[in-house]
């Protein structure tokens, strides 16, 4: 501190003279400020989008629950078909989900899933709600709060109940039918309404390898009760008399869903479940295996890696902004001359040249860095107000761009500042 | 003794043909004398004077100010050589134009190892010696060209130097002025200040104890004590 005091005392008058012959030159300053907003103002939206478009990922793939491994049918062509037909393959279905279970101790959930092509009688054309059929245990594995009455149970199931839940938007556009205790017809059956899902924040667009379910669109019946009213048909032997859901005639799933108690044991589950499926289904590849959690995984390392390309795009407009700096130091130095070389007379050593001169450098591209962070924000709300923009602002945002400022402040502006400390004073001073 | 230099040389390359400003000169200084030199445009006096003040090195020869070896003393050394010792008067005045006169009679205690302490003490005593006391807030540019070199003189005086050195203080003035302004010097002379001037006018070089001419690079042998 002893040592640092008087070096201290040097400059602190340095920046509010600094400012003066800045606000001297207002229109030149301000000018040369412009490169570096922009600059600034571009970093701060590329980091921005970047952390935008993770988010949204992440919120996807957190909505598909990273305890979470996924099943999937897969839609087979006709040689494909045949070959699964071959090696007697009876397509994904929940007797598929008991084997697993059975074989993991750590597996606490599964639910089955099947997309029913039906229509809710009397709804609008424009308004096409899915019908699922599901497990009492979806709501659970998928994190699904009920906002009023309740989700399927095993009784439904079990006594295959024409009940059915309803997602938020579904039970709004019903309007008074939408409510529990009402009855809906889907298709030829009427369904009684047992409960309302919560609204969800719509997360619309589809992820790469796994379609994010809209809930709020979706009606929810017990599985098993499709083949009442699926048109598409499976041919059911089975009637009212028949009603496990362990039978031979139950549906093949389009989606298995099966949670697993803690997420470090997801990768190597996922490994084991697709030798169990390959045995049960002979190797026929008639269905694929989704890891939301290695999905995540892998997004997180795309993102970090685009993060970084656009940063570092966006940094070569900062680059152009230093540039100008450059030039303005240049010009204010070589104005300068004189004064430098009375400072020098009076002591001033190399030292304190070069950093008078970094220090107004600094203040501009500062300066440049605060205006560009506010404009900045102000462009991405503004942006995201108008259209479906994702662009999220943390700390690093601001930052991040800030600090480049003053670094490009200090790099660009070093030059200069050298140049103006290696004069000659007697022939800086003489300088007119 | 303050000042002990001998034999210096000074060239200047100028583009194929260097010029040789100083030729071999002797010049000693004791503390309390005011020392004029003279000599006509070009005779290498102004050069002289920025190798006393350390501003500038001399190609080859031996300088020791204050007991300190110049030559070999390091460029930060001779900065702070500059900022506690040695205070610098001009003919142009070398006021810095975007400080007020506070500011300008200031700023050698931004570099000076003196007591920020006496700072404020001694800025307004050098201030009021000059007579500008209540034009503290004024820009160089809002000053007359005699107020302009009262403020420089408050800047030499400001950090009490050892030395006081003045490159025609009076050539930019007119006579009435640069009478106010000798008038000046020798009152510093009178308070003990060590001070070497250079002039080419000899009615100045009167108010100085001891002249010593120069010419051609080189001292005349006839020195005029006063």
């Amino acid at each position: 501190m002893e040592k640092l005091s008087p070096f201290l005392l040097r400059f602190n008058k340095t920046p509010s003279i600094a400012f003066r012959c800045l606000l001297q030159q207002k229109l030149r300053s301000i000018l040369s400020i412009v490169g570096v907003i922009c600059g600034v103002i571009t970093v701060l939206i590329m980091l921005g989008t970047g952390e935008g478009a993770k988010r949204k990922i992440l919120a996807q793939i957190e909505r598909l629950g990273t305890r979470n491994i996924y099943i999937q049918s897969v839609t087979l062509n006709r040689d494909q078909t045949a070959r699964a037909a071959e090696l007697r393959s009876r397509g994904l279905r929940m007797t598929d989900g008991v084997y697993i279970q059975k074989s993991f101790p750590e597996a606490v959930r599964t639910a089955g899933l099947k997309e029913i092509k039906a229509g809710i009688l009397g709804a609008s054309m424009e308004f096409s709600p899915q019908i699922v059929a599901s497990s009492e245990s979806y709501d659970e594995i998928l994190n699904l709060s009920i906002f009023s009455g309740r989700f399927l149970t095993r009784i439904d199931i079990e006594q295959q109940n024409l009940v059915c839940v309803l997602g938020n938007t579904v039970a709004k556009r019903l309007g008074a039918k939408g409510n529990p205790g009402q009855l809906i017809r889907i298709q030829n059956h009427l369904f009684r309404v047992v409960g309302v899902l919560t609204g969800l924040d719509p997360v619309s667009e589809e992820h790469s390898a796994i379609a994010i379910r809209n809930f709020n669109n979706m009606v929810f019946i017990p599985i098993g009760t499709e083949q009442f009213i699926d048109t598409s048909g499976i041919k059911s032997s089975s009637t009212g008399a028949d009603h496990s859901f362990l039978n031979k005639n139950e549906s093949v799933l389009d989606e298995m869903v099966i949670q697993m108690q803690r997420t470090d044991v997801v990768p190597h589950a996922a490994h084991l479940i697709q030798r169990i499926m390959d045995l049960l289904h002979y190797k026929a590849d008639d269905f694929q295996i989704v890891v939301p959690l290695e999905l995540l995984k892998q997004s997180q390392q795309t993102q970090r890696t685009l993060n970084i390309l656009l940063a570092a795009i966006a940094s070569v407009s900062l680059i152009v902004g230093g540039i100008g700096i450059m030039n303005i130091m240049l010009a204010t130095v070589s104005e300068r001359t004189r004064e430098i070389g009375i400072r020098r007379a009076v002591g001033a050593t190399r030292l304190d040249i070069i950093t008078q001169f970094l220090i107004e450098a600094v203040i501009l591209t500062f300066s440049g860095g605060i205006v560009g962070v506010l404009l900045g924000t102000a462009v991405v709300r503004f942006a995201a107000g108008v259209g479906e923009w994702h662009i999220v602002i943390t700390f690093q945002a601001l930052a991040i761009p800030l600090a480049m400022a003053v670094f490009v402040g200090i790099f660009f502006g070093l030059y200069p500042a050298y140049r103006a400390a290696k004069m000659n004073p007697v022939n800086a001073f003489r300088h007119e | 003794m303050l000042i002990e230099a001998k034999d210096l040389f000074k060239r200047y390359p100028t583009g194929r043909v260097s010029v040789d400003a100083l030729k071999g000169i002797d010049f000693f200084a004791d503390e309390g004398e005011f020392v004029a030199v003279m000599g006509p445009s070009g005779s290498g006096k102004s050069t002289l004077l920025y190798i006393l003040g350390c501003l500038e090195l001399p190609t080859s020869g031996f300088y020791r100010f204050d007991g300190m070896d110049v030559l070999t003393a390091s460029d930060n050394a001779l900065s702070q050589i500059r900022a506690d010792a040695i205070g610098f008067i001009f003919q142009t005045f070398n006021l810095v134009s975007t400080l007020t006169l506070y500011e300008n009679v200031e700023l050698p205690f931004y570099y000076s190892r003196k007591p920020e302490k006496a700072k404020p003490q001694r800025i307004a005593e050098a201030i009021e010696r000059v007579g500008l006391k209540d034009r503290i807030r004024h820009r160089p540019s809002e000053l007359s060209g005699g107020e302009m070199q009262r403020v420089a003189i408050a800047r030499a005086l400001a950090v009490r130097p050892k030395l006081i050195l003045a490159d025609e203080p009076t050539g930019n003035l007119d006579s009435k002025t640069g009478k106010e302004i000798l008038g000046l010097f020798s009152e510093m002379h009178s308070e003990g200040a060590t001070i070497v001037m250079v002039t080419h006018d000899i009615a100045v070089a009167h108010y100085a104890n001891r002249t010593v001419s120069l010419k051609d690079g080189k001292i005349e042998p006839v020195s005029v004590e006063v």
